[in-house]
Parts: structure tokens; sequence; C-alpha cells
């Protein structure tokens, strides 16, 4: 059985005892998708749910205005490589 | 007469960014290489990026991005600070104080246009605790690095088939579970890692 299926994972700050205290639902969650045949698994449709985040602006003409505030004008000195930021 | 057809060559789940007809799956992943390009406009590939944001804003489809992306937004930011102040040497001076003012204005102003950008488009942040577990199954199934198997875990987990990314290392997942939406000059490179 897997894990998710055994563990009742209710709320997302909630807490469970544990032999080292407490454990989060958070760290719950992710010991639950573990076993999983070495496939990364989906999130279920509830979970998603509450991961989503609308966006702000409603109209076209918002929108447009938001990514070109978000993409025009910033400029540096240098070249951004990808080891900046960790990647190899 | 010479032949006026042949064999396309296999995609391996690859597509060009530029392609005006490519599609985009709803939810499409975002990953930091394109962001970082986006948002920043003396980037090589700044144009390209900021015009499928645009694409995408316009189809209507929604993004999802891993809770590490900001992270690493950031540690971009510091890294620029260091080296417009130190040049080549940036890496020895990371402890150095005196870049520390200028990074905190980049990342100010990085980080409120990457929440101007999400005004813009329905999104699907996925947290690392959702992906830890199966970033690990990546890594040690395909050879993944760390940071991209956090990114592909997330993609995976909130249902997008695709990730727009400039990084080549997703190439090592097999086309079945990512496809791959990146610049040209990368598409040579990513099906050539794919595996057969």
């Amino acid at each position: 059985m897997r894990a998710r299926q055994a563990i009742d994972v209710d709320g997302q700050r909630s807490k469970m005892s544990g032999h080292a205290g407490t454990i989060s639902a958070d760290i719950m969650r992710s010991v639950a998708t573990t076993q999983t045949n070495g496939h990364p698994e989906r999130l279920s449709p509830e979970r998603l749910a509450e991961l989503k985040r609308p966006a702000a602006a409603k109209t076209p003409e918002e929108k447009r205005a938001a990514l070109e505030r978000a993409t025009e004008g910033l400029l540096v000195k240098v070249r951004v490589t990808p080891d900046m930021y960790g990647r190899r | 007469m010479a032949p006026t057809g042949g064999r396309r060559p296999a995609t391996r789940g690859v597509f060009a960014i530029e392609e005006p007809e490519l599609l985009l799956p709803d939810p499409i992943a975002l990953d930091t290489s394109f962001v970082v390009e986006a948002l920043i406009a003396t980037q090589p590939l700044h144009a390209v990026c900021r015009a499928l944001l645009h694409k995408i804003d316009e189809s209507g489809v929604s993004i999802t991005t891993s809770d590490l992306l900001p992270v690493e937004l950031a540690e971009a930011v510091f890294a620029i600070a260091l080296k417009e102040r130190w040049g080549s040497r940036w890496r020895q001076h990371r402890t150095d104080g005196r870049a520390r003012r200028r990074a905190a204005r980049l990342l100010n102003d990085t980080i409120a246009r990457y929440e101007t950008l999400l005004l813009s488009i329905d999104h699907f942040p996925v947290p690392l605790g959702d992906t830890a577990s199966s970033a690990r199954s990546l890594m040690t199934g395909y050879g993944l690095a760390s940071y991209d198997a956090i990114h592909a875990a997330s993609a995976v987990a909130a249902g997008a088939a695709a990730i727009v990314t400039l990084d080549t290392g997703f190439a090592l997942l097999p086309a079945s579970l990512l496809t791959i939406h990146t610049d040209r000059s990368r598409l040579a490179s990513c099906r050539a890692k794919r595996p057969r």
C-alpha cells in the first residue's frame, strides 16, 4: 500500500506525532510520494487547487501591461551565466 | 531532379520556442534559466523569451514553477552584483559586503518584476516539500543534476507536459516524461542527449 493511502494527511499546517517529535504535513506529504517506482507522481487535483494562484490582472490590456512592466528595462553590466545561479 | 521530401528529423520531444506554430500545453512549466533571460533585458535571448511569455499570456495557458525558482533568481542577482564589482574574480569575493547594497537593490527590483509577471498568468507554484522525493528518483533514475531534478519533478507534479528551459540537462529525461521547449541553438544538443 502506498504511504499516501496509509497516512491521513489533513490540512497544510497540521502536525503529526512521530518518534522524533512532531512532523509537519508538508514533510509527510513529501514522504508519501516516495513509493512510486522511480517515477515522479502528479499532485492530486485537490492539492493543485490549493496551490493555484489565479492571475490578478483580468483584462488582456492589464495582462499585457503587467508583462511589459515585468520584462522591460532591467539592465545589468554583466552577462548572467548558469553557474551564477548554481547550475552547471 | 533533387528530392523535395525526405524524412523529417526526429524531434525527440524537443521544440524551438522561436517556432511560430509552437503548441503550448496547459499548464506549462518555466525553468529559472528561461525566467532570467525574460526578466533581464541585457541577456542575449531576452527578446525571444519575452515573446514567448506574451504568447503564453495570449494563449491563456497557465504556468507552473518550483519554489526553487525565486531562490535561484536571488542567487543570480547576488552574483550579478559581485560580478559587476569584481569581474571574473567574483567568486572569491562572496563574503565582501561592498556589493551587497547593489545586490539588495537589484534583488528587490528583480523579485518585484517576477511577481508582476505572475500577475498576468494563472500560476501553480509547487513547494519543495511536494517534490523532494520525486526529485531524488529523477536524479538516480536519469542522472539529472539536483536543481534540474527539482524543477522537473515540480513540472510533472503539477501536470505540465512541457518545460521551457535553456538548460540542456533536462534532456536526460525521456520525452514521454517531459517535452522540452528551448531556443533553436540548443535543439541539437537536447535531442542528442535524449535517452534512446
